[in-house]
């Protein structure tokens, strides 16, 4: 849960990266095969570090906002069902709680007392520290860096200054060319922002927000841009 | 089955052996991946023609699953149907039976559809 009385340390990016990287050669070496895209966490959850996938609608989860847990004491990783069919959010939901048992489960289970509630969970909004860098392993572990610059090689000059809707096509083209078929455009747009491969942009949110901050960086109203983009989209529902 | 009783236990057993996500066995037999969940908590209980599903897609004994989730299969269920009199008569004059005699009845039984064909 988000309102943990637990202060977490800082962990430099590159650790949780390497970190995200040591699990999946791990992983490798037990199922004795190279990791490809989509990299399968829900296999790495279940079938490597031994935890069962609840899918749920109840308890804490019957609130949308709540999108999944790890429960370290009953090794049991909860998604919220409401994510079930969105295939980019159900695996982020698996990996970050995956990066929960990697960087935060020795502390949290040796700082745990009887007020502690016995799950961590990922809200849609909430992003203390700890939430964050389970944020930052799910996106290394989903979307590996080497993997990340093979697929931009194949993607003249792609990096740089960019616009969000550049940016958007760009994440579709690398999760295509890449094979990062369990990842949302979204989550590409923040991996590729993080690698610097797109500078100049917000991390993006997938609501229209980011449209706005982006026009309102280029001198735009963005709530002009905004509001034009639904005007459009009407129109295109009532032709 | 080292010492696994109940049908979520099993179920949750053979999918690990299989190594199959919770949502693709869901797919494999036409429901969602939550309704997996909930059969592998013990939280719902399947239809006979659910657990046939479940048997071909995790390779497993469907009359074992069938058991575990107290249900008949559905061409038992016919049979029984078929022969509404004599087959309950039949269990009931055969309850006493040793696995043995049963065995010896199964050969007998089989002998018999071989001579019919």
């Amino acid at each position: 849960m988000s309102h943990l009385e637990m202060e977490f340390t800082e962990i430099p990016l590159a650790d949780i990266e390497t970190r995200a990287q040591k699990l999946i050669e791990d992983y490798e070496d037990h199922v004795g095969k190279r990791v490809r895209t989509p990299v399968p966490v829900e296999s790495i959850a279940e079938h490597y570090l031994g935890y069962t996938i609840d899918i749920t609608d109840e308890g804490l989860f019957e609130d949308p906002k709540y999108l999944g847990g790890i429960v370290f004491d009953e090794a049991v990783i909860r998604v919220n069902a409401a994510v079930e069919s969105h295939e980019g959010r159900y695996n982020f939901t698996i990996a970050h709680e995956i990066g929960h048992h990697v960087l935060h489960r020795e502390q949290f289970v040796a700082a745990r007392n009887d007020q502690t509630p016995n799950i961590m969970c990922r809200e849609v909004s909430a992003k203390p520290i700890e939430e964050r860098q389970a944020d930052q392993f799910a996106s290394a572990l989903l979307m590996p860096a080497d993997e990340v610059a093979k697929a931009m090689r194949q993607i003249p000059s792609a990096s740089g200054d960019i616009s969000v809707r550049a940016l958007r096509a760009l994440a579709g083209k690398v999760c295509k060319i890449g094979g990062f078929t369990n990842v949302s455009n979204t989550a590409m747009c923040n991996r590729l922002i993080t690698l610097g491969y797109a500078r100049g942009l917000d991390y993006q949110t997938g609501t229209g927000l980011d449209l706005m901050r982006s026009a309102d960086a280029r001198g735009f109203s963005g709530i002009d841009t905004w509001l034009y983009k639904r005007l459009k989209k009407l129109m295109r529902i009532f032709r | 089955m080292n010492g696994v009783t109940t049908l979520a236990e099993r179920l949750s057993d053979l999918r690990a052996i299989k190594k199959m996500g919770i949502r693709e066995l869901g797919r494999a037999v036409g429901v969602t991946g939550m309704h997996i969940s909930n059969l592998e908590k013990g939280k719902s209980a399947p239809s006979a023609e659910l657990v046939l599903k479940l048997a071909e897609a995790l390779d497993a004994d469907a009359d074992e699953l069938l058991s575990l989730a107290d249900q008949v299969s559905p061409e038992v269920a016919a049979v029984i149907q078929k022969n509404h009199q004599t087959i309950p008569n039949f269990l009931r004059s055969a309850k006493d039976l040793t696995p043995e005699q049963w065995a010896k009845l199964q050969k007998q039984v089989e002998k018999m559809n071989k001579d019919n064909q």
